[in-house]
């Protein structure tokens, strides 16, 4: 009995703590833009508004498809193949995961901006009289956010990978299917739960991303530096519409990448159970890497 | 004799001295051949070197006289039906089936002619997670055979289910691989499975091959102690209980199968210290005068707890000692 009243009494304070802390910030910004309907007009017929929220949109999409790019060949490379300092590197490798997003910005401007480390080197190196080139604009955001957030893909893929089971794998080969076939025909679906998980995380991170832009964005302006640029100029109704619009974006996103999500991951639920019953490709990597000893030619995961 | 899938001196050496053969095996076309052994024997090394799973450091495989030593599993033409079965979750049966088919107007047909084949038809689009896990069984030998392949490797296909639906499954699935008519290799390490599906039993132990045989020559006749005693029951009798029972070599022991062995007036003498009722008959354990425990499968009735007999021996198997050898 006193048992079911701690536990009644702690998911009360759970959800105080939660309108707390998030409900009531939100009511806060939605009731401030309502109250000001001059605001929304303005957002609606100001061109920058839309094109500030355009570039939040193109630069979140385009840092999935980075930090995709950047992160998943790397999770098949330090989950599947065996190399001298794997493992360190592999930590090393996740180390953005852990560094706050100001910290990675910042290091990029010493490295990389007009007057940072490599830049300066490359121009003395090349006798040039002005920096070989600006960090500054979508491209540098991108670049900023692409080191920031492959991350996300890294981890969610490398996981992903431990827990497929080799045997399917196998039976793919062994029913013919070649290399790509069943990279494409198995483990891309498999693998599409996470793959799909990272994507909404990278995207939420990159659409929320302030300090990137703010140091690196010059003239080019995302909704996050958007709100920033209008309470700072004293128009906080405007600011609050903005927020909201963002929001807005963020939600539908959401909605989006999560019923895909849902679609691919209800096979997933129903044979987990099974599922762990298999040997992972982590447990099939061992297996090569134990054979290593006596024969460096066998790779019992994946050869085709 | 050539067989239909030849296995001439395969080895597999891994790191730490550990090796798998040189095993030569011939498996004739249609034939059903059970790789019976302990775990860490080497049978599913044996099984994966088959399928192409594994480089083989020495010797050769042919089916059908092309040499396949180097093919890669992909090109092998060899179906194989995994421990967990290895299903696609993201494909629904159909899809599972047709998955090792080229696209083609013929490929439906293929599908619902194996769905068939295990008695699944019209499973065609159901998830697979939401089939049994002998319905899961038969979907991936359909999705094995539904390629046509040459021969069907098969990893402890049944031991996955449950023990009543493991005995119908394994006379199903003999009556289905006869059928096909499929040269078959299967892995286990249960006696009852390999008897009862196999044609001939290779028995395996610490990756070598101890004895190929039928299952009567390995039960009745085995080449080692070791099959002696991994096949079926086995009373091992050293010393004075073997000379006794008839063994004159000092280097040898005498094997008995609990049901060769009766209560008589004469012979070995011991006391009843266990009896264990299986229904038709039980077995009772003894306690020899020289402190060995030996089993005797008699009538229920045959003797009680704490009884003195005599036990004689109807037939008995002279087997070199290996314990004395080492």
């Amino acid at each position: 009995m006193n048992r079911v009243r701690n536990v009644n009494a702690a998911g009360l304070v759970m959800t105080l703590l939660l309108a707390w802390l998030v409900v009531y910030p939100i009511l806060i910004v939605v009731l401030e833009a309502a109250n000001g309907p001059g605001a929304w007009s303005e957002f609606f017929t100001r061109a920058g508004e839309w094109a500030a929220l355009w570039a939040s949109v193109w630069i979140s999409l385009a840092s999935v498809a980075l930090a995709a790019a950047i992160g998943i060949p790397l999770a098949f490379l330090f989950e599947w193949f065996d190399f001298p300092g794997r493992r360190t590197l592999g930590a090393l490798i996740a180390l953005p995961v852990v560094l706050p997003p100001l910290v990675g910005v910042i290091a990029f401007l010493f490295l990389y901006g007009e007057s940072g480390f490599v830049t300066r080197a490359l121009q003395t190196l090349l006798g040039l009289e002005q920096a070989p080139w600006r960090l500054q604009g979508p491209l540098a955001i991108l670049l900023v956010h692409a080191y920031s957030m492959y991350v996300y893909f890294y981890l969610f893929t490398r996981a992903g990978l431990a827990k497929l089971d080799v045997s399917m794998l196998e039976a793919a080969q062994a029913l013919g299917a070649g290399r790509r076939a069943t990279l494409w025909r198995v483990i891309v679906p498999l693998l599409r739960p996470s793959l799909v998980g990272a994507a909404i995380l990278t995207f939420m991170t990159a659409l929320g991303s302030f300090s990137a832009p703010y140091i690196f964005g010059g003239g080019f302006r995302v909704m996050t530096t958007q709100i920033v640029a209008t309470k700072l100029n004293g128009d906080l109704p405007l600011a609050m519409v903005e927020t909201v619009a963002l929001a807005v974006v963020a939600v539908v996103g959401l909605a989006i990448l999560r019923r895909r999500k849902a679609t691919t991951c209800s096979w997933r639920w129903g044979r987990a159970s099974h599922r762990s019953a298999g040997r992972s490709v982590a447990g099939a990597r061992g297996c090569s890497r134990r054979a290593r000893g006596g024969d460096s030619r066998s790779c019992c995961c994946f050869r085709i | 004799m050539s067989g239909f899938l030849e296995i001439q001196a395969i080895e597999k050496r891994w790191g730490h001295g550990v090796t798998v053969g040189p095993i030569t095996l011939d498996i004739a076309r249609g034939e059903i051949l059970a790789l019976l052994g302990p775990s860490g024997s080497g049978k599913t090394t044996m099984l994966r070197l088959l399928a192409g799973f594994e480089t083989a450091d020495g010797g050769r495989i042919a089916v059908a006289t092309e040499d396949v030593t180097n093919v890669p599993p992909a090109r092998r033409r060899c179906g194989m039906v995994f421990q967990h079965y290895a299903l696609f979750p993201h494909l629904d049966v159909g899809q599972n089936v047709g998955f090792g088919l080229p696209g083609s107007n013929a490929r439906d047909a293929k599908v619902t002619a194996a769905l068939n084949l295990v008695d699944l038809s019209g499973f065609e689009r159901r998830k697979v997670h939401e089939l049994s896990g002998g319905q899961q069984q038969r979907v991936a030998l359909a999705r094995a055979l539904a390629p046509e392949p040459r021969v069907l490797l098969l990893d402890e296909p049944l031991s996955n289910l449950d023990p009543t639906l493991r005995e119908r499954t394994r006379r199903e699935l003999r009556q289905l691989i006869k059928r096909v008519g499929i040269t078959t290799v299967f892995v286990t390490h249960e006696q009852e499975e390999a008897f009862d599906l196999g044609d001939r039993v290779a028995v395996l132990n610490a990756g070598h091959l101890e004895q190929t045989g039928s299952p009567e020559e390995l039960y009745e006749h085995p080449s080692s102690l070791f099959v002696a005693s991994f096949v079926g029951r086995a009373n091992v009798f050293r010393g004075a209980a073997a000379r006794a029972l008839g063994l004159t070599r000092a280097d040898y022991v005498l094997v008995v199968r609990p049901e060769r062995l009766r209560f008589g007036d004469a012979g070995l003498p011991g006391v009843v210290r266990e009896r264990r009722y299986t229904g038709a008959a039980a077995f009772f354990q003894i306690e020899g005068d020289d402190g060995q425990r030996f089993e005797v499968l008699a009538e229920p009735d045959g003797a009680q707890v704490g009884a003195r007999v005599y036990v004689e021996a109807t037939r008995v198997i002279a087997l070199p000692d290996e314990a004395g050898r080492r």
